[in-house]
């Protein structure tokens, strides 16, 4: 079953070839795992970190079975979950907020209206943006969804309402 | 007219294609050796000194200080965010540079006006290399670092303003001084983002055109 290829196994995985496989993996998917982080964690840099960061950990000793990109997106998701998580306490510990603002140059370039909706979606909690951005950017269906997130169908469906609708009231009628 | 659905399919379709196909990769390695633990503390420090991300922006926009009140109880976190003015280069299209690049003369007037105003706590020059490298960390549009080089930077001042200073009127006050191309106040944008936070409008007019 597609779950079971999704486990974890507590095995070490057969020796032979893994550099090799991970290394095809790596070429073929970085891009575009970049770019599914990049809309968790918002930006570039850090988005290249926890894809990175994926790929060294699979190096260890730690593998599934099977390596899917269905398996890879749910690594980056956990990589992003964590990597906010320690944002939000770092930046409650500091509190130095104007090394956080957009630079000039940043808010210079980006357009308005997409980065109203970004920006809306930066706000959704974590499970609602996440569900939107495998919805709606990777356009996968409600079963491939939950695999990844590891929730059921119906709270795919349930959470992608809801976020639609906070989505709706923040950005306004205009929407 | 568009749904929503529409919006949020463009938006990160959009955002998504501003990362780089191969164009960064030279920057770091492939993952060969294994990396430490807590490599991922870094990044997070890395990307937190660097933020040049929306995303952080809305976690820490509140309310400005009330423009003109005077040195009252300084807003607790109240943060030094700048004024930053961009001076005229040989090509700016701005209304406030048809004259060329901005001299040196014209160059050390900005300062000293800026620095003589008692609501500017500091002015420190930005050369265009210093610019090219905040670009090339900041911007993720692969066609744009592609083709931008230090030469397209513009040469700029960062004005750091005293707490409960009027940004507005610093950024206007420097955008009529010759020379300068625009003027961008980065409080007036981050009040945007909260603005916008609370349903409240969206960033707008912060960006102040020279010469006029």
């Amino acid at each position: 079953m597609d779950r079971e290829s999704l486990r974890l196994t507590a095995l070490a995985p057969p020796a032979p070839p893994p550099e090799t496989d991970l290394a095809g993996l790596y070429r073929e998917h970085r891009v575009g795992l970049v770019r599914l982080a990049v809309l968790l964690v918002g930006d570039l840099e850090t988005a290249e970190d926890v894809v990175q960061d994926v790929f060294a950990r699979l190096q260890g000793r730690r593998r599934p079975l099977a390596l899917t990109l269905a398996y890879l997106r749910t690594c980056v998701l956990n990589g992003a979950r964590s990597v906010l998580r320690r944002r939000a306490v770092m930046l409650r510990r500091t509190q130095r907020s104007s090394d956080l603002a957009d630079s000039a140059e940043t808010a210079a370039l980006l357009g308005e209206s997409r980065r109203e909706v970004l920006l809306a979606l930066a706000r959704l909690p974590r499970r609602q943006r996440e569900v939107l951005v495998l919805r709606y950017y990777l356009d996968l269906a409600e079963s491939e969804i939950a695999q990844i997130m590891r929730i059921g169908p119906s709270t795919v469906r349930s959470t992608t309402a809801r976020a639609l609708a906070r989505l709706l009231r923040e950005l306004g009628e205009d929407a | 007219m568009s749904t929503i659905e529409d919006r949020l399919r463009d938006a990160m379709a959009a955002r998504a294609r501003t990362v780089p196909d191969d164009g960064l990769d030279h920057l770091r390695p492939a993952p060969r050796a294994a990396r430490r633990r807590g490599a991922g503390t870094a990044a997070v420090a890395a990307a937190v000194a660097v933020a040049a991300t929306a995303f952080t922006v809305v976690r820490l926009a509140h309310p400005s200080p009330a423009p003109s009140t005077s040195g009252v109880g300084v807003t607790s976190a109240s943060p030094t965010l700048q004024v930053s003015i961009y001076l005229c280069g040989d090509t700016s299209p701005y209304r406030g540079c048809r004259k060329g690049a901005a001299t040196e003369r014209e160059k050390e007037r900005v300062r000293q006006v800026m620095a003589a105003r008692p609501d500017v706590a500091g002015v420190e020059f930005e050369d265009r290399r210093k610019a090219f490298e905040n670009f090339r960390r900041s911007e993720t549009n692969p066609r744009l670092l592609k083709v931008v080089t230090v030469e397209d930077m513009p040469e700029s001042f960062r004005v750091r303003l005293t707490p409960g200073a009027d940004h507005a009127a610093v950024a206007r006050a420097a955008s009529r001084l010759p020379g300068v191309s625009n003027v961008i106040d980065e409080a007036c944008i981050r009040d945007g983002f909260a603005r916008l936070g609370s349903g409240d409008g969206v960033v707008d007019g912060c960006d102040f055109n020279g010469g006029g």
